[in-house]
């Protein structure tokens, strides 16, 4: 490839106001004609310092920090949290049945969440904003359900370390199962708009095409990596929250274009149905936190009751639990990809580093191998195929 | 801009007055600021559910130039604000802000190195709605406000 | 957690083969790690990489870490995964000199290229040999790093 000679192209700066950056994302492109020579991100115009935040407070007090870090699917980053501190803490095993699969259906709530805005976004900016308003009226389906159980439409906060903070409300299940006979459908809609649609398979095959060494060589992980035929989901390689006793198919695609990452999406939320399935079947009737007192904070109905119980909910709130020393890293399945949590105790009962692996920072570099040799509008395309989230990418 | 600057001194007008008020209370058009998780909320008020365009704001321009509302949504970081300032200044007289969330607000839970504590700092608000983020019925309540705000001012014997 | 020699996977045993004067120790979720030289880190990161019988393929993270009280205060953890042995690895370095500097992946691992840049921008620690040095999350001339343990969180300016 020809160096790239300054006089004949054109800087053009995208972003970080933009209707179709999704956030604050600030490109600069080089263009030659309509064609991108060259794409140069600049981020952090999200940056708000939730690693530096999470030093001063407790591993209680972080859990509402991590909604804000994805904040298209909140659930999925407070329980990779939540998931790496009981880990840290050693008490996995405690969890309760009952929380496990609570935690798991809400886990894939989540993502079937995260999947339609980045399907409406995506659209959106490729010019079929029908899908971007039914993606939205879905979606309030699943702020329903959200909002019923934690009070909360997104930014949740509902896990907490040791099992979920509260129980299913009354008619919860029955309204989540409703979901998952009708939801189906939905996504039929949305293939019908799409999936043979000639302007669609127009502007996503063949761009931002990734070979299977793309992926390991720029570490994209998620849609990303599956699109592209790697066999990457960290709920079959390294399975966690009890997902190993699931049953639900890995979609992977073949040429690793933007439309196999669109349809990998759109198989992610009919395998994520199946597990809410299994989900609502393994309910149990059981509590819904562990029965660790010094570290998961008590039911509230005992504090009037019982004096070990408010004076454990006194030291919880008013110091924390102590962790054990050490470090710990924990990778659970986000729907952008890979969220881990890294986590550095010095045996006090704030964490010495907390540190967030987030996925659409490590995809978003990815950008700079697909965008050039592409057409302008053809980076709009790119954007929504990586399915970033700024507050993700800037922590 | 606008109208005042075209009459001259000393003309007052009372019906006038009312006819652009209304017209340009009910044809409200936000420009996209949507920073963070409050855009989200605010994408869900324009959507079918919640419906943002009963009020006349159907179109979110993209280009401040067109737009005369600033609908701050999520948290201003530090390097963001020369960016905030640019689009305020770039649109044009008369233009409306309101602070969505309680980052836009005040900062927010973020009191870091790098967060804005309030888009207040950097262009004047009119209207605050709190929340992290709010719901988009107390965002249409935040713009109900403003619209009756915008609907008693006078706004040809302000000049502004 | 330590597994003794019977009951330990055989990518464990090709991991201490491969790294024989390196003790491999465990974090508390059970991930083996290796504390490994300056002098080491970029030849132990290909091993792992490319090694037929390892292939950690994807760097999952990169981090920087400040203990302000140990003699060589700035750390480098990669952690890394292989789908083959359905495993992590962990491998950590300090950073010698002033400024901190350790070898830079990004030579030829475009993946650790952002992680770098902020566990640059973060903490300080200089990776030589990285093709585009630059702050990514601060604007480019701030002048201090956050992530370090005598910055307050607030920062000084208000």
């Amino acid at each position: 490839m020809a160096a790239i000679d300054e006089r004949h192209t054109m800087t053009l700066n995208m972003g970080p106001q933009h209707p179709s950056t999704h956030g604050v994302l600030r490109l600069i492109l080089q263009l030659d004609g309509e064609r991108v020579v060259s794409v140069k991100p600049i981020i952090g115009y999200l940056h708000r310092g939730i690693e530096k935040l999470a030093e001063g407070m407790n591993y209680h007090q972080v859990l509402p920090l991590t909604d804000r870090l994805d904040y298209t699917a909140c659930m999925n980053c407070n329980l990779g949290y939540v998931w790496a501190v009981e880990r840290l803490l050693g008490i996995e095993d405690e969890i309760p049945a009952r929380a496990k699969a609570i935690r798991v259906i809400m886990a894939e709530l989540s993502r079937i969440g995260a999947h339609h805005i980045w399907l409406g976004s995506h659209a959106n900016d490729i010019g079929a904003v029908t899908v971007f308003i039914y993606a939205f009226r879905d979606r309030e389906w699943i702020y329903e359900l959200f909002e019923e159980v934690s009070g909360q439409r997104m930014t949740v906060s509902y896990p907490r370390i040791g099992g979920v903070s509260q129980d299913l409300p009354d008619g919860w299940v029955e309204k989540c199962r409703d979901f998952v006979k009708r939801f189906p459908q939905r996504i039929d809609e949305y293939e019908k708009l799409l999936t043979k649609n000639r302007i669609w398979l127009k502007r996503t095959q063949g761009i931002g095409t990734l070979t299977p060494e793309d992926v390991f060589e720029w570490g994209l992980t998620g849609p990303m990596a599956r699109g592209s035929g790697v066999e990457y989901d960290i709920r079959r390689v390294l399975p966690y929250g009890g997902y190993e006793e699931y049953d639900f198919k890995i979609p992977l695609g073949e040429n690793g274009d933007t439309y196999d990452r669109y349809l990998c999406r759109i198989e992610e939320m009919r395998q994520s149905v199946r597990i809410i399935e299994q989900g609502l079947d393994r309910l149990e009737d059981g509590p819904i936190m562990a029965d660790v007192p010094k570290i998961a904070p008590p039911p509230k109905v005992e504090l009037g009751t019982k004096i070990e119980s408010l004076i454990h909910h006194f030291h919880l709130v008013l110091e924390g639990f102590d962790a054990p020393a050490g470090d710990v890293y924990f990778a659970s399945e986000a729907p952008k990809g890979e969220f881990g949590v890294y986590i550095v105790s010095d045996g006090g009962p704030r964490p010495h580093r907390m540190g967030f692996r987030v996925p659409s920072f490590a995809n978003l570099q990815s950008i700079v191998k697909m965008g050039p040799g592409g057409y302008l509008a053809d980076m709009v395309a790119l954007i929504g195929t990586i399915d970033i989230c700024l507050a993700d990418v800037d922590k | 801009m606008g109208i005042e600057q075209k009459l001259p001194d000393g003309i007052l007008t009372t019906t006038v007055d009312k006819l652009v008020n209304w017209s340009r209370t009910y044809s409200t058009w936000p420009a996209t600021m949507g920073l963070a998780c409050c855009a989200l909320e605010m994408m869900g008020a324009a959507m079918a559910h919640y419906d943002i365009s009963r009020f006349g704001m159907e179109i979110f321009r993209a280009s401040p130039r067109q737009a005369d509302l600033l609908i701050v949504a999520g948290t201003l970081t530090k390097k963001m604000a020369p960016v905030l300032r640019k689009i305020y200044d770039q649109m044009p007289e008369p233009k409306w802000v309101i602070a969505m969330g309680a980052c836009a607000s005040t900062g927010g839970i973020f009191r870091s190195y790098a967060v804005v504590q309030g888009a207040d700092r950097i262009v004047p608000v009119d209207i605050y709605v709190p929340g992290c983020p709010p719901r988009p019925e107390a965002l249409l309540y935040g713009i109900l406000q403003l619209l009756e705000k915008k609907v008693q001012q006078d706004s040809i014997k302000r000049r502004a | 957690m330590t597994e003794d020699n019977a009951t330990r996977p055989e990518w464990i045993k090709a991991l201490s083969e491969a790294f024989p004067e390196t003790p491999l120790e465990y974090d508390l979720g059970g991930v083996p790690t290796l504390k490994v030289s300056r002098e080491q880190y970029v030849e132990a990161i290909k091993k792992l990489r490319d090694e037929p019988a390892l292939r950690f393929q994807i760097l999952s993270d990169l981090k920087g870490v400040h203990y302000p009280n140990d003699d060589e205060p700035f750390e480098v953890v990669t952690h890394l995964t292989s789908m083959h042995l359905a495993a992590q690895v962990a491998v950590k370095v300090r950073a010698g000199g002033d400024p901190p500097t350790v070898p830079s992946l990004s030579a030829f691992w475009q993946a650790a290229n952002w992680h770098e840049r902020e566990a640059y921008d973060m903490v300080g620690i200089v990776f030589e040999g990285h093709p585009d040095p630059r702050r990514i999350f601060l604007e480019e001339d701030a002048d201090f790093h956050p992530l370090r343990k005598e910055f307050p969180t607030e920062g000084f300016e208000d």
